[in-house]
């Protein structure tokens, strides 16, 4: 089963794409009463809610100059690191040989792709390694749209994002967001038709046992929960779409979902839909108990006080860590 | 490995027994307090689930998910648990289960998570306070919307389906699994 998981990684390194979306801090998720996303992969400017605004930061930039991914560099435990020479002497080779070619076009990513998953189909069962897709069984094989790729005018008619997305990435002037059941969100130019931005969703574009996205080579956890998931040299956490995911830092691929987080919890704002009853968690309901003044709800790590009346979030009082 | 840890979370479970359903919601501090602060060994979700013969799909599913360590980590989080006779109703889980419906698999397990902990009593107290209705953000980004129907508490999701909060509730140290008659839809 490591076998398979170490081979399976192999294609991840390939699609793994450089670059780092950190959506930082609390957000970044999606839409409705999830917060607000900090970016997404391919960088932009400014339109569209989600943005930063201005220019992409470095990382983004780093996306579109397709470089490797920072898997590389951490290292492996000792046992890890023998068992890996044991296992990728051959692969190991063939894809810094890879790594060492620098290419500035779009075909870099999935030349690199076709080669991982090419030598990564040494291992894989038959049925799955005459497929070429890193050993993915059908259905997780389907590959997500490149940005720059040309949307169709069919895909215009109407929003097709599930629906807790929809109040986020609401279509406007310059863009329209689009979802094909793939786990993506694709943010398309409205002038050109071309996908300007590509948005992963949890059990989509972040699933276990698949690699992560592109755009999160750098640590992005919110602090609430960077004491809990740092990295280390077994495993890196990354955040998006309000999960934190543990990934292996060697092949990329995403090992597990460790925290969910609900992202819709904000100080100064109403307090959302959803929170109606008392959820705080065992240790901390002796020091705040709802009363007629102040409510008392827990989210993503915090608890915050409510004002009875105005239903104002006006602090966060405590944090579980 | 894995296996073997599974097992340990299986018999570490099962060493608890039943746990306390107690408390009384947000004025009942106390006593729930002091089970959170008094059993250090008390099971977390993913171990309560384990132990529990109810829940058996909904442990394998969360397993397949790759939630498992959300469940067993220290962030507090309540499970609306559909039970094996559920996913039965349902038409079973193993389409769910199978490797290229995990994304599916995560939007539907996601949409019965709701952050912190609601106890039986906190779920009653709102929906006193509300008159009847309360709601519930989920970790789908969802609401799923509870009523009283009788003395039990019916679920609904955002697409009218409905569930009922039946059975045991299984308390753990970082939350508590209600369990649900019926399976509610997902994104």
């Amino acid at each position: 089963m490591r076998k398979l998981i170490l081979l399976a990684g192999v294609a991840a390194l390939a699609a793994a794409v450089p670059a780092s979306a950190d959506k930082g801090g609390k957000g970044g998720g999606h839409g409705g009463g999830h917060g607000a996303p900090a970016a997404e992969h391919g960088g932009g400017k400014g339109h569209g809610p989600d943005m930063h605004g201005g220019k992409p930061d470095k990382a983004e930039r780093h996306v579109s100059a397709g470089h490797g991914p920072s898997f590389h560099a951490a290292k492996p435990a000792k046992i890890e690191r023998q068992a890996l020479r044991r296992e990728f002497k051959h692969e190991d080779r063939a894809l810094r040989r890879l790594d060492e070619r620098r290419f500035d076009d779009r075909g870099f990513e999935e030349r690199r792709f076709d080669e991982a998953t090419r030598l990564a189909g040494a291992g894989c069962p038959p049925g799955l390694a005459k497929k070429h897709n890193g050993c993915l069984p059908p259905g997780q094989a389907k590959k997500r749209l490149a940005l720059g790729s040309h949307i169709e005018r069919s895909w215009f008619d109407g929003s097709s994002l599930p629906r807790a997305y929809r109040g986020f990435y609401a279509d406007n002037d310059a863009y329209s967001y689009r979802y094909d059941d793939n786990g993506y969100i694709y943010r398309v130019d409205n002038r050109s038709s071309l996908i300007s931005g590509i948005i992963p969703l949890l059990g989509g574009g972040f699933n276990v046992g698949q690699p992560l996205p592109a755009g999160y080579d750098a640590y992005n956890v919110p602090y609430q929960y960077r004491d809990l998931y740092r990295d280390n040299d077994d495993r890196l956490y990354r955040y998006g779409d309000n999960a934190i995911y543990g990934v292996d830092p060697q092949t990329g691929i995403v090992e597990s979902i460790v925290a969910l987080l609900a992202g819709n919890m904000n100080v100064g704002q109403q307090l959302p839909t959803g929170y109606d009853a008392y959820n705080l968690p065992y240790d901390y309901r002796d020091d705040y108990v709802d009363n007629d003044d102040y409510l008392y709800r827990y989210a993503d790590g915090n608890i915050y006080q409510v004002d009875a009346k105005t239903q104002i979030i006006q602090a966060i009082v405590d944090m579980i860590a | 490995m894995r296996k073997i840890a599974i097992l340990a979370m299986a018999l570490a479970a099962a060493a608890c027994g039943s746990p306390d359903n107690g408390g009384n919601g947000s004025n009942g501090a106390t006593s729930q307090s002091k089970a959170g602060k008094g059993e250090q060994a008390k099971a977390n979700l993913l171990q309560a689930l384990a132990g529990s013969a109810d829940h058996k799909v909904l442990a394998n599913a969360i397993q397949a998910a790759g939630l498992n360590e959300t469940l067993s980590g220290a962030q507090p989080y309540t499970l609306f648990g559909p039970t094996d006779a559920a996913f039965q109703k349902a038409g079973g889980a193993n389409a769910l289960l199978a490797p290229d419906a995990k994304g599916e698999l995560v939007a539907l397990l996601t949409a019965h998570i709701v952050p912190g902990i609601v106890t039986g009593e906190d779920l009653e107290r709102a929906i006193e306070r509300g008159k009847g209705k309360a709601q519930l953000a989920t970790m789908a980004g969802g609401t799923l919307s509870f009523a009283r129907d009788g003395d039990a508490i019916v679920v609904t999701d955002a697409k009218g389906g409905q569930a009922r909060v039946d059975g045991e509730d299984l308390d753990a140290s970082n939350g508590v699994v209600h369990s649900l008659d019926g399976v509610l839809s997902g994104r």
